[in-house]
């Protein structure tokens, strides 16, 4: 609806609808843009929830939601869209409701699901006009961002990182290809690791059944079995406070028992140091380590062994659970929170971000500094939310109206500073790699046709025809070898028999040796989407989409390993980005972020911000 | 924190007024009350996503103190229907009780005069607007004063006037002495005091001050690296450091003139804190202090072994006791003198205070009037901002006083009125240049581009841009709530086209 005012008055003037401010100010032919749009939002975490908002508000057409994660406590003073009664519910399904009741004519899907699951395949993402990543941790940000690439889908990419640094970045194929290769850095955060196990222990306990319940009838049933196993794993362990094996349990629970699931889990694996369990046994076999030393001092400044750390997180429990269950006496209700200055809690949970850090084979801190990271949590981050949400929409609608000129990089530190998008960086080692959906039937085709027809078969202008790719070929799915020169063994066996399905990501590299031949290095990724009835009688064998011209891999700088792995290559090209903050308050300031991302470092963050202030 | 908190909202949207008071209640505000005159409309419900299609037809204020408490229970939150524009002309005593007052879309004469008040009754205001892709804000205080400037980091290590605990800390060492493994783990700190004293000895007391006499003063710490261990830490360290060493200890001459204002000079019963510590550390400097701020007693991190370095912290610490108990005895002594009880002020806001001496930030920012009025404005910083690129964000300013003219004129926004397009456009820009001739400023400096824009957004207040000014001056409203951090002053021009910031002292 157009705004329509007479001057005849109040009582004449037609009531403007719910986007008349927004259609004034885009103007009406950019807004039908906007509301015929279909937007997917990866993450609904602290951004994802002002972001939704403000997506909804302005009227944007369908938008989907992805998120794996369920509401916590500690989500509520930043994340609007939950509340209390909300918690243990997932966050892309409540966050869509509350979303709704903002718009009721928003059209919002929602998944509870893993942005890595086979469902959100190619096709999938080739769907959406935009994709905007309000993602906390780094693994996930460069798959989108690598779906994106070969999807041709522009992105919109924000982090947070501290209150006063956050960015958001816009990145297409055609513009920048750059993201990789300026990843950002995730702020030591294991101390959040121990607070949030302390809440566990002492907290409010979390009203189980009733949420579960309701979900019962998602499609993630095993998703909320785990859940409720769980839960119930925590309320058994409540109960045993107090009992002489308290310790060892909590101890086992957390870093032997939960450490040893994550292992089963290999998918996750396949790119970083696997963790390695505790043993209860040999943490304490030293009797004469002792929590309570001479030197408190020289002690809140040391970084403890195993065996302190062990020590100190048994006492410090204990006397918790005492104290806990003394106030739990007189007041049912009772529940702890932490605080920085009461030193049990403080010994608490600077042995479990150790002990956690032993196990993800991290740097250990000293008390002093844990104190100092989990004193300083300043509660500023709903506004810089805010702040970027409201960025990445006015973004979004640039890119839906083609503006890229206008899109920049912005940076809000004591300002908000645009930046130029960059240009896209030849030597990039993820946007150098070739992107094609390869339509296959899994089931008949083997690895050796894959090999000589797909990857191998001369190259043309029909979807039937093949890479060309010479020289030395490996074939890989994440780090695993199915093929090279030196390793024939599946070649006769199928692509499923391999693990090789639909929505499988294969990677292939080549060195070729000799450069006279003019055909350089290349590296591709295939996306397999998998088609029953490809390989019979008057089908295709396969298709591969788009044309046959590959980029070459850039030549290796000295810190590239070949092959370039196909969701960790970024390490290989980082480059520092320079911060350099407005003149707000007057004193400028200079702030080095290297892209020094840690890939495990997610897996310790289960909350999605971080709230230091350096 | 307890905190009284007005939120006045006028005209037809009040998204911003929303978001910032969402991101207010997630932060812990101690109370807040909306003030707004309207009834929920349809229109509202684009903008303001606390209301939705139920709410419409009843009172704004309500609908929206209600559902902003759901965000946090545990802030109290009151409602007043009634026009802002109404109460500030009929009863102005009404804001004497907050300890903060944001006003939202209100502009012309009722601006005017709510700045009035809070100017008199020395209240804070923030004025908050959103202008279609634009937005803007303004705080106005009469004196802000912050302690806690939360500095990146805060360095005081007296190389070239070492007290006399850390002057014979570093005599204990005698480097030519040392195994190559405790030679490698001499803090640089002692290597650095060493290199002072040594240089100082053989020139008249003097610290190296030409470029080739720092080089030199570098070489001669790198002669004292052993050969069998050359590229030590602690030596790197201490050669990263060297220009702290020649550096001589000063007070800055911003912290200075707070030291030395009137406000510290001349203390009653009336006098704030802030001023009565501040002149308890301007005697101290002349007294005990022999010319030096009290010491900030923090110690970076550093390459060596525990037990010198856990010494060399003690012994800073125990020197910023001693100077903050010094303090301490001086501020009892000033609150005696005006008759207040020496636990007027508690120890830990004086060690806070110390700490951080050389980081004080006293603001005072220019009232309204001052901004307003052709003689005192400001002309010069629209001039240069404008002839350096006709871009510039002020270019918006002016656009908002342009318009704030004629809104004042039509009580409506150019371009509300489809009937009026094209003269509501001659009309701004008659206004625009109506500004800057008053200005002294040439109007060809605002582009025909920006009238039209203006005109186009027609008032409008779309929820984004509200969403992210509501961001911008909450934080702001918690810097000056809190005393921590330093504020903007005074302006923040936000384009969302551009996705640009500036600030601007108006």
């Amino acid at each position: 609806m157009v705004l329509i005012s007479s001057e005849q008055g109040e009582s004449m003037r037609v009531m403007p609808s719910r986007y008349s401010g927004v259609q004034a100010a885009v103007g009406a032919d950019l807004f039908k843009h906007v509301s015929g749009s279909r937007v997917l939002m990866v993450g609904a975490g602290g951004i994802g929830c002002e972001l939704l908002k403000n997506l909804v508000m302005s009227g944007f057409g369908e938008i989907e939601v992805v998120d794996l994660d369920t509401i916590d406590l500690s989500n509520l003073n930043r994340q609007f869209l939950f509340q209390h009664r909300h918690i243990g519910k997932a966050k892309a399904h409540v966050a869509k409701e509350s979303a709704l009741g903002f718009n009721p004519d928003a059209k919002i899907k929602s998944h509870h699901a893993s942005i890595y699951e086979a469902q959100f395949d190619q096709a999938w993402f080739k769907s959406f006009d935009l994709v905007l990543n309000a993602l906390d941790n780094l693994a996930a940000r460069r798959h989108v961002n690598a779906m994106c690439l070969a999807a041709n889908v522009p992105l919109i990419e924000s982090e947070i990182d501290t209150v006063l640094r956050l960015r958001w970045q816009t990145q297409s194929k055609d513009i920048s290809r750059l993201y990789n290769s300026k990843h950002p850095k995730r702020p030591d955060t294991l101390h959040r690791v121990g607070q949030k196990l302390f809440v566990q222990l002492f907290g409010k306990p979390e009203d189980e059944e009733e949420t579960i319940n309701e979900e019962q009838t998602s499609d993630n049933a095993k998703e909320m079995a785990h859940l409720l196993h769980e839960k119930e794993a925590l309320k058994r362990l409540r109960e045993a406070a107090g009992t002489p094996e308290y310790g060892k349990l909590v101890f086992e629970k957390v870093f032997t028992d939960d450490v040893k699931g994550l292992l089963v889990m290999e998918d996750l694996w396949k790119n970083r140091r696997p963790p390695t369990p505790l043993n209860f046994a040999e943490a304490t076999s030293d009797p004469s380590v002792t929590s309570t030393p001479a030197d408190e001092l020289a002690w809140d400044r040391k970084v403890w062994s195993i065996e302190e750390n062990t020590r100190v997180f048994l006492d410090s429990l204990h006397e918790l659970a005492v104290d806990f269950i003394e106030q739990q006496k007189r007041d049912p209700e009772f529940s702890m929170s932490f605080d920085k200055d009461d030193l049990a809690a403080l010994n608490f949970v600077t042995a479990t971000a150790n002990l956690r850090a032993e196990v993800y084979g991290l740097e250990k801190k000293s008390r002093f500094a844990v104190k100092e990271m989990a004193g300083n949590i300043i509660p500023a981050v709903a506004t810089t939310n805010a702040i970027i949400a409201g960025l990445i929409v006015m973004t979004a609608i640039k890119v839906l109206a083609g503006e890229w000129s206008s899109c920049k990089n912005t940076w809000v530190a004591r300002n908000i500073n645009p930046e130029r998008l960059d240009k896209p960086n030849p030597s990039c080692a993820v946007c150098t790699i070739n992107s094609y959906t390869l339509a296959i039937n899994t089931e008949s085709a083997s690895l050796g046709d894959l090999l000589e027809m797909v990857v191998k078969g001369s190259p043309g202008e029909s979807p039937t025809s093949g890479l060309g790719i010479q020289g030395e070929i490996a074939i890989q799915e994440g780090e695993r070898l199915l093929y090279d020169v030196e390793f024939d063994d599946n070649l006769d066996m199928s692509l499923s028999e391999l693990g090789i399905r639909h929505a499988t990501r294969v990677m292939i590299t080549n060195e070729n040796d000799d450069d006279e031949t003019g055909n350089s290095n290349v590296s591709v990724i295939l996306y397999i989407e998998h088609r029953d009835e490809f390989g019979m009688p008057a089908k295709p064998f396969f298709t591969l989409d788009g044309d046959r011209t590959l980029v070459p891999r850039p030549r290796a700088p000295s810190a590239a390993p070949d092959p370039p792995k196909a969701t960790s290559t970024a390490t290989n090209n980082k480059r520092p980005a320079v911060l350099i903050d407005s003149d707000l308050g007057g004193n400028k300031r200079q702030k080095q972020e290297n892209g020094n991302g840690d890939g495990v470092m997610h897996i310790l963050d289960e909350d999605d911000t971080v709230l230091l202030i350096e | 924190m307890s905190t009284d908190q007005l939120w006045s909202s006028y005209g037809i949207p009040m998204a911003k007024l929303l978001w910032k008071a969402q991101n207010v209640e997630l932060e812990g505000i101690g109370s807040l009350m909306v003030v707004d005159g309207c009834l929920v409309e349809e229109s509202d419900l684009g903008q303001n996503f606390f209301v939705t299609p139920a709410s419409v037809g009843q009172s704004r204020a309500k609908v929206v103190s209600e559902l902003l408490l759901e965000l946090n229970a545990e802030v109290e939150g009151s409602h007043v229907q009634r026009d802002p524009a109404e109460i500030i002309e009929n009863s102005p005593e009404f804001f004497q009780h907050f300890s903060l007052v944001i006003a939202t879309q209100i502009t012309g004469p009722s601006l005017y005069k709510l700045a009035d008040i809070c100017w008199a009754a020395n209240i804070p205001l923030v004025i908050v607007r959103a202008h279609g892709l634009m937005g803007y804000s303004r705080i106005i205080v009469r004196e802000h004063t912050v302690v806690e400037s939360h500095p990146e980091q805060i360095v005081d290590l007296r190389f070239d006037s070492p007290f006399a605990a850390l002057r014979e800390f570093a005599e204990s060492f005698n480097l030519d002495e040392l195994d190559s493994m405790a030679h490698s783990h001499v803090p640089y700190i002692v290597i650095l005091l060493k290199a002072v004293d040594s240089w100082k000895r053989k020139h008249d007391g003097k610290l190296p001050s030409s470029t080739a006499d720092r080089e030199q003063f570098k070489q001669s710490i790198r002669d004292q690296q052993r050969s069998d261990m050359p590229g030590n830490q602690n030596f790197n360290e201490a050669l990263a450091s060297a220009y702290r060493a020649w550096t001589p200890t000063t007070i800055p001459s911003s912290i200075r003139s707070i030291l030395n204002n009137t406000c510290a000079q001349n203390i009653t019963s009336e006098t704030p804190d802030f001023w009565i510590i501040a002149r308890a550390v301007c005697d101290f400097v002349q007294n005990e202090g022999q010319g030096f701020l009290p010491l900030p007693g923090t110690v970076p991190d550093m390459h060596a072994d525990t037990e010198s370095y856990i010494r060399l912290q003690t012994i800073y610490r125990a020197k910023a006791r001693e100077d903050a108990a010094a303090v301490s005895e001086r501020v009892a002594n000033l609150l005696a003198s005006i008759g207040s009880s020496p636990s007027r002020i508690p120890v830990q806001e004086i060690e806070m205070f110390c700490k951080n001496a050389g980081y004080l930030h006293v603001i005072r920012y220019r009232s309204l009037t001052e901004e307003y009025a052709t003689e005192t404005a400001r002309s010069k910083t629209i001039g240069n901002s404008l002839a350096g690129d006709p871009q510039d964000n002020i270019a918006w300013y002016v656009m908002l006083r342009a318009v704030e003219v004629c809104k004042t004129q039509f009580q409506r926004y150019p371009g509300e009125s489809e009937s009026h397009y094209v003269s509501d456009q001659q009309t701004v820009r008659k206004c625009v240049d109506a500004f800057m001739q008053e200005h002294g400023l040439d109007p060809a400096l605002i582009a025909d581009d920006y009238v039209q824009e203006c005109v186009r957004a027609a008032g409008s207040e779309i929820h984004v841009i509200a969403a992210i000014l509501g961001g911008i001056v909450s934080q702001e409203v918690i810097k000056l709530l809190t005393h921590q951090y330093v504020p903007l002053n005074n302006t923040v021009i936000f384009d969302g086209i551009k996705s640009a910031a500036s600030v601007y002292e108006l």
